[in-house]
């Protein structure tokens, strides 16, 4: 039980006030741990591989007193990980990436949601990897469960910064090959791209037979379009200017944008791909409880419970 | 081309304002907000698709406001059209000018009442209605009366002022002046071209429609009749009606006139009066009884059998005016009719008094200037006829002669004289003559007799003048026989002329026995002055035919010369007894202005009297009809320039009432007062009662919009007839129409975005 004067890690707001991601992404998944919601180690089977001899040092819990009740020695129960998954973290670092409020944009929320699950991952031992794109492929950490690897996701993340313009088509088509084993892929992106080119870079991917999960990220002013005054809007990613008084154009622009994310939900549905809007003024607790649902439903052996 | 508009500067101010809403639309599109924004695929799209519709609500919006301002400098400027608007949208503020004739016609008794008393009903009436609806209009009343002065003007009504106004208009009464239309609406319509103020003028004419009324000639100066004068304010104002409150009248009676027979009325002496009363019925009057009553007493009462319809009927009266304490005194005398029938049919019975101001004096006052007096009995010149004019003896001749010899004569003050005879004079100076043509101009009768005394160079010269002067022909010589044993007669040139009603019928040979043996012989120029001309009277019967009476008028007044004198020197007239007796009476009576008839005046008209400050002081009390107590009057000098003026003018312009004013002077000397009366009456023309008939008044209006009303008919009631309205709070209206519409149409817009 979280104590009374502890913040809330999953809320943006209080996130935002903490800029070390390495940090943030730890609160947040104790956050979500302690507070609400069950182990996220809960619910995942580890399967019995075998016993090996007992040597000094290895834990006392780990013995299996059956075998030394019939054998009077003492062996080591070897248990197989269930999530021998290696998890590609593919976060978007465009130019778009980088609107948001004071001190907190939409990269911050995704790298932010990338740096946790990675915690994540690590903690259940699956390999974590990361890949940062905007035009080109950015940066590329292949997934490893090594602990030292998180901390180079969290710090290319935490060095990243969202620059250029998204051109996801040309990007994945880096991408795809260098998944070269079976995974899972997390798309951390604002998805501003063309549905045809996002739906053949997604088809991509699960012909290689990946499952992938996409998490829209949009902030919220996006989302809700709240401008009232004359606002001159000015293109993040290209010369483009709207001069308008933003009520005139509010109930359109909602419209266009619903039906943008209704056709993503489209192609990701037909594709098999997970699809999940990411709020960045909602807290990190829907974001982790979709991964782990999503988790859940996919084992390694692609076992569905 | 903006006259509809009562100011036309807030439209222009209005429409410069409507700049206003764009200047703030472009400031709005200045300030604005810079964001960086991701999304904008999703709002370049937006855009493209509401570019169009966006673009038309804010012109929309633009145009309701512009419209709007617009609306509000209309507003302010106040439009008027010639729209009929009524109840609620009726804006401004009214005048409601009332046009009253309160002149005496207005008593005529009808049958729901006078004239006048239906005035009175229907103001009351139509104040009340407007006291209820809280009406904001001003009232304005001029009275055909007193038709320069508005009274009220511009009242407004308020709670204090409705009851003043109740009370006056309850209170209107007929007056006894004669009223005056034309000045009435005259006043009313240059009100409208002086008016600064932004009301609506209503008028209503409140009259009998009497003919005498509407036909009355205009006064010098202008060019418009009582119509046109309608026919303008109907042009100007947003209502004109005329309410008719006269009927058809069968029969008016009135006393027209009180004639005394006698030039003047002599203390003692009988007067004779006529009294003439018209009837203006349709049918003929029988038994008309006229009262006569001296200072209140018992009326003498005379019948007039029958008058037939449209003709005057005359009654007699005889009357002594007899008071022996004084020489010179005042009697107010009120004759009036006294019938039944009048009391039961006539219609307008205010015409039926008549006041008199019986002026009595010791009798004619007569000068005689004896040009040759002398001691010896009978050797004057104004012997014989100071004899004949005033006889001695119980009987009272009527005359009261003065004689003077020249050098009293040269001092004297004439205007206490009716009649100056100047009976061969040998001379009069410069100064005498002028002051002579003065009193002759003012109404004195001069009886020049020329004699042997006379200095006929002078006498052309100051009284001649080439034919300006006083006396009507040029002396030449003397003709006739000096030893008076050849004689001519006298032969009348005019008939039945009053200096010799004696000599008719039988009494015409009498005139024959008057021998004249010398005269003057004269010429008398045809070319002279035509507005003085010189009328022969009687002529000798010599060769020539010598004129021997011959008179000119000056003024008011004449000149009678004589060329023979009448002091039996000449001619033996004066030894014919009877015949010169009463021929020298009736010259003077001839001779004589009418002082019986002075003082006399129609009701209005100033009392102006010329009071010598020798014999009386300048101050002066007057009682006026109906008044217990006197008010002080003065008498002032006549010009300002000559204070050595004797002749100070009393003048009294407050005679509003008929009736007998009596001033009362005190003399100079101390040694008491003398008391005058003057007599105001109505004008007779306000007993003509025929009436105009609404067809010809509307032929001659022509268009214009002037609405008649009958009596009974609402009239100050009537709001919705209001032709021209101010417009303001249909604009009002509609702005708030506007203004929501702006409002609901911008939410609108707001809740769709």
């Amino acid at each position: 039980m979280a104590a009374a004067n502890t913040p809330n890690y999953l809320d943006p707001k209080v996130l935002e006030r903490i800029k070390r991601l390495d940090v943030r992404a730890r609160l947040v998944v104790e956050g979500f741990i302690t507070g609400q919601h069950k182990s996220p180690y809960n619910g995942f089977a580890v399967e019995f591989a075998g016993h090996r001899e007992y040597s000094p040092g290895d834990e006392i819990k780990h013995i299996d007193w059956k075998v030394w009740s019939k054998t009077d020695k003492f062996y080591i129960k070897e248990y197989e990980e269930e999530t021998n998954l290696k998890t590609t973290l593919i976060v978007d670092a465009s130019k778009s990436m980088g609107y948001g409020g004071e001190g907190w944009c939409k990269f911050d929320y995704a790298a932010t949601a990338g740096a946790t699950l990675g915690h994540l991952l690590q903690s259940q031992g699956d390999a974590v990897g990361l890949i940062t794109f905007n035009t080109k492929v950015k940066d590329v950490l292949p997934p490893s469960a090594r602990h030292n690897h998180l901390k180079e996701i969290v710090h290319t993340l935490g060095e990243t910064v969202p620059d250029d313009r998204t051109d996801v088509g040309e990007a994945f088509l880096e991408l795809v090959p260098q998944i070269r084993s079976r995974g899972m892929v997390v798309i951390i992106s604002d998805l501003f791209v063309d549905i045809d080119v996002l739906g053949k870079a997604l088809q991509q991917f699960k012909l290689r037979k990946q499952e992938v999960i996409v998490f829209h990220v949009m902030d919220r002013d996006e989302l809700e379009f709240p401008f009232e005054d004359h606002t001159r809007f000015l293109g993040m990613e290209g010369p483009e200017e709207v001069h308008a008084d933003p009520r005139a154009l509010r109930k359109s622009y909602l419209e266009i944008v619903g039906t943008y994310r209704k056709e993503v939900g489209k192609v990701c549905d037909k594709l098999g791909v997970d699809y999940a809007l990411l709020d960045t003024g909602e807290p990190l607790d829907a974001f982790l409880s979709r991964y782990l649902a999503f988790r859940k439903r996919h084992t390694r052996k692609g076992r569905v419970r | 081309m903006l006259e509809f508009l009562l100011n036309p500067g807030f439209l222009f101010a209005g429409t410069a304002a409507v700049a206003a809403p764009i200047i703030i639309h472009l400031l709005n599109r200045r300030r604005f907000k810079r964001i960086d924004w991701a999304a904008m695929d999703f709002l370049l799209e937006a855009l493209r698709l509401n570019r169009r519709r966006v673009k038309l609500e804010e012109i929309i919006l633009l145009l309701l406001r512009c419209l709007a301002m617009i609306l509000i400098g209309l507003m302010i400027a106040r439009p008027s059209l010639d729209i009929n608007v009524s109840g609620l949208l009726k804006a401004g503020q009214t005048e409601r000018v009332i046009v009253l004739d309160d002149s005496l016609s207005m008593a005529t008794v009808g049958q729901q009442g006078s004239p006048i008393d239906k005035a009175s009903e229907i103001l009351q009436k139509g104040i009340k209605s407007l006291s209820n609806s809280n009406s904001q209009d001003i009232f304005t009343v001029v009275r055909t009366t007193d038709p320069n002065k508005f009274a009220p003007n511009g009242l407004p009504l308020t709670e204090s002022s409705i009851g003043d106004l109740l009370d006056e208009f309850k209170n209107i009464k007929a007056t006894d002046l004669r009223g005056n239309l034309h000045s009435a609406l005259s006043t009313v319509d240059k009100s409208f071209d002086s008016d600064n103020t932004n009301f609506t003028k209503v008028v209503y004419l409140f009259t009998d429609l009497r003919r005498m009324d509407w036909e009355s000639s205009t006064k010098s100066g202008s060019d418009k009749g009582v119509v046109q004068t309608l026919q303008s304010i109907a042009e100007k104002a947003a209502g004109c009606y005329v309410v008719d409150l006269g009927s058809e009248v069968e029969n008016n009676l009135f006393i027209e006139e009180v004639k005394p027979l006698g030039k003047v009325l002599v203390n003692g002496v009988p007067a004779d009066f006529e009294v003439l009363v018209r009837n203006l019925g349709k049918s003929d009057i029988e038994d008309v009884i006229v009262s006569f009553s001296v200072r209140g007493s018992l009326p003498l009462k005379s019948k007039i059998p029958r008058i037939e319809a449209g003709a005057i009927g005359v009654a007699a009266f005889s009357y002594t005016f007899t008071d022996a304490g004084k020489e010179s005194f005042s009697v107010p005398v009120e004759i009036s009719l006294d019938n039944e029938f009048s009391k039961g049919k006539d219609a307008l019975r205010q015409d039926n008094i008549r006041y008199f101001p019986a002026r009595v004096t010791a009798g004619m006052r007569v000068l005689i200037v004896d040009g040759d007096p002398s001691g010896i009995f009978g050797r004057s010149e104004s012997f014989y006829l100071s004899n004949a004019l005033s006889p001695g003896g119980p009987a009272i001749s009527g005359v009261d002669v003065t004689v003077l010899d020249d050098t009293d004569f040269d001092s004297s003050n004439l205007s206490q004289y009716e009649v100056i005879f100047i009976a061969n004079l040998y001379r009069i100076t410069e100064e005498r003559a002028v002051g002579l043509t003065e009193w002759v101009k003012n109404g004195g009768g001069l009886v020049l007799l020329l004699g042997d005394q006379i200095d006929e160079d002078v006498y052309n010269d100051v009284l001649y003048k080439n034919g300006s002067g006083l006396l009507p022909f040029k002396l030449s010589t003397v003709g006739g026989d000096e030893k008076e044993e050849k004689w001519v007669n006298i032969k009348p040139e005019k008939q039945n002329h009053p200096l010799f009603r004696f000599f008719e019928g039988d009494n015409k040979r009498l005139l024959d026995q008057v021998k004249v043996f010398r005269w003057w012989n004269s010429e008398i120029d045809e070319n002279e002055d035509s507005s003085n001309p010189s009328n022969v009277v009687a002529s000798l019967t010599s060769d020539d035919n010598s004129p021997v009476i011959v008179e000119k008028r000056m003024g008011d007044g004449r000149v009678l010369a004589i060329t023979t004198p009448l002091d039996n020197d000449w001619n033996n007239f004066p030894e014919n007894g009877a015949s010169f007796l009463i021929t020298s009476q009736e010259l003077v009576r001839y001779m004589s202005r009418n002082i019986a008839s002075e003082g006399i005046i129609s009701v209005a008209e100033p009392i102006l009297y010329s009071v010598d400050i020798r014999e009386y002081r300048q101050q002066a009390k007057l009682l006026k009809p109906g008044e217990k107590i006197p008010e002080k009057v003065e008498a002032l000098p006549q010009s300002k320039s000559n204070l050595n003026d004797l002749e100070w003018t009393l003048e009294y312009e407050n005679t509003d009432r008929k009736g007998i004013y009596e001033i009362q002077f005190d003399r100079a000397d101390g040694s008491g007062v003398q008391s005058l009366a003057f007599a105001a009456n109505i004008d007779t023309g306000e007993s003509n009662l025929s009436r105009i008939s609404v067809a010809s008044i509307r032929s001659d209006l022509g268009t214009a919009s002037v609405e008649f009303l009958p009596f009974g008919s609402p009239v100050l009631e009537r709001e919705a007839d209001v032709v021209r309205s101010e417009m303001w709070k249909v604009i009002l209206i509609i702005l708030g129409v506007l203004l929501m519409v702006e409002l609901f149409y911008g939410w609108l817009v707001g809740a769709r975005r």
